[in-house]
């Protein structure tokens, strides 16, 4: 806006408009002023931007080049791993009875709470966010596919926890609060964690469709 | 317990000694740092119960530089118990009475209020000047990084150093300095 | 106090004086002193005690948490970072492991953890943030995270 004004300034048409030369300078004294106010106007007349035309040409980034090669070397390190079976004992992170679990095969994971399976039922823990051998680790975000991991569990044991007393007393009060409760508690036997297929690459049929977790 | 994890267990939980160097810094900011050495929150095997803290010497605790108004103003009680046997004293008199005290006491304060304070203060060794004992020296493995660089004064610069140290701009030959 | 057997339980029935106090001496046998065996004092140890312990089950999940957030930053602090500057990639990269896991990794797994602290050191050098060294190397986003 100021730019446009000082434009305006020096022209021949600022002083066509004005006349004499006092003139002008009593305006050139009340400039600031009359920036101000034209700050908040939108100029009548702005001097269309002409841009240079520029030839555009697409360079090859080396570092891109760079990268996929490094991410196609690893995934192939991780795929021989997981084709040749030497990703050693495998880990994984399981969400499941609204907990975070990390757990390897031949675990015993307790469940508290209830949990409606009953004993020798065989599960499969869908929800993997994190599996992990010797050498990699791959993490969901939040969630692996399920089809990649087969994290199954065994239900071993269905018991109550010992009683918990919830104690409450105001002392002269008279007030006194007694209340008994014991959990239902599961004991799952991990029986495999297995990645099941390659890694960084896009399967014909994926099991998660219309899923939601 | 195959070899290998035995020596992981070893490597694990033996103690590190780490080196403190006291020169130019403030006291008070530098023992939440030795704090946690002696503590063993810098770990992440670390549990209140499980006695993992690392030693840490600190050297040139004479050196300290305390921020402010603090040599004169901060003012350290003692009680002997018996009536009238209170006695407060000055900062820069403790200091002048045992170079150490000034250090010990503020990780001292740091540390958590608890049966474990006495023997976290045993893992803190602290020596006035730069000479350590070699006893000590040779179990040194570690070294923690200074809160902040000690400043260098323009006469500790050689003359090179300063001729070559970048300026913005060349003074005019004919230019007086006013005093 | 001896335990009698079962059916001497059985056969003395209802609110009896001598067995209501059993129970609660019963509660305090493992106490020191007076307040072991002798009713009038048992009996405030043992609802002390009592309270206590049910108070104690909602602090324990606090003082664990404490507890993780200072394994999990003493793991961050190897590789110059913080938690909080970690939790806040994790949660914008959708990594959704939680603080109990986290403390695990960074004890038993630290190489995994090693590569969650590497990813949050790119992912803010992306962001422009704490990178005047630059993106660590060895990590690929390719811009997706």
């Amino acid at each position: 806006m100021i730019s446009c004004l000082r434009l305006v300034r020096h022209s021949s048409a600022f002083k066509t408009v004005i006349g004499n030369e006092s003139a002008m300078h009593e305006i050139e004294i009340r400039l600031p002023v009359l920036m101000q106010l034209n700050g908040l106007r939108t100029s009548p007349f702005t001097a269309p931007v002409k841009h240079a035309q520029v030839q555009q040409e697409v360079m090859q980034d080396a570092s891109e080049i760079h990268n996929e090669k490094f991410t196609k070397n690893v995934l192939d390190k991780v795929n021989h791993q997981i084709l040749n079976n030497q990703c050693g004992r495998l880990f994984a992170v399981v969400y499941f009875a609204g907990k975070q679990k990390l757990v390897t095969p031949e675990d015993l994971v307790m469940v508290e709470g209830v949990f409606p399976p009953n004993i020798g039922d065989k599960i499969r823990l869908e929800k993997v966010m994190c599996v992990g051998g010797l050498h990699f680790t791959l993490y969901g975000r939040p969630l692996l596919s399920r089809d990649l991991v087969n994290v199954e569990a065994t239900v071993v044991e269905k018991n109550l926890s010992h009683c918990r007393v919830y104690f409450r007393s105001l002392r002269r009060q008279n007030n006194r609060k007694t209340k008994f409760s014991r959990e239902m508690q599961t004991l799952l036997r991990i029986n495999c964690v297995d990645i099941m297929h390659k890694i960084g690459e896009i399967r014909e049929v994926e099991g998660a469709d219309g899923r939601i977790f | 317990m195959s070899a290998i994890r035995r020596v992981q267990q070893w490597a694990t939980f033996g103690r590190m000694w780490y080196l403190y160097d006291a020169k130019w810094q403030n006291p008070f900011d530098s023992a939440d740092k030795i704090k946690e050495y002696i503590s063993g929150t810098h770990k992440p095997i670390y549990h209140p119960l499980n006695d993992c803290g690392d030693h840490v010497v600190v050297i040139n605790s004479r050196h300290i530089a305390l921020p402010g108004m603090e040599w004169e103003r901060r003012v350290y009680f003692h009680h002997t118990g018996y009536p009238g046997g209170a006695s407060w004293t000055l900062a820069w008199e403790l200091h002048r009475k045992d170079p150490t005290l000034v250090v010990r006491k503020a990780v001292y304060s740091k540390l958590d209020k608890n049966l474990l304070r006495r023997g976290k203060m045993a893992r803190l060794h602290i020596f006035a000047d730069d000479e350590v004992p070699n006893s000590i020296l040779e179990n040194l493995s570690g070294q923690i990084r200074q809160l902040r660089a000690v400043p260098k004064r323009l006469d500790h610069y050689t003359d090179e150093e300063i001729k070559s140290f970048p300026r913005i701009f060349d003074w005019p030959k004919d230019y007086v300095i006013p005093n | 106090m001896v335990i009698t057997s079962p059916t001497l339980f059985a056969r003395s029935r209802g609110p009896d004086r001598f067995w209501k106090r059993r129970r609660i001496l019963a509660l305090s046998a493992h106490f020191y002193g007076r307040k072991q065996n002798c009713f009038r004092v048992a009996i405030r140890s043992v609802h002390r005690a009592l309270s206590f312990s049910t108070k104690a089950r909602a602090l324990k999940k606090r003082d664990m948490r404490i507890l993780w957030n200072t394994r999990i930053n003493a793991g961050c602090e190897e590789f110059g970072l913080n938690f909080d500057r970690m939790k806040i990639v994790l949660d914008d990269t959708g990594v959704a492991l939680d603080r109990k896991v986290l403390q695990n990794l960074a004890i038993w797994e630290p190489r995994s953890f090693r590569a969650l602290a590497m990813l949050t050191r790119a992912k803010e050098a992306e962001q422009g943030l704490n990178s005047l060294q630059g993106p660590p190397p060895g990590v690929v986003t390719r811009g997706m995270l």
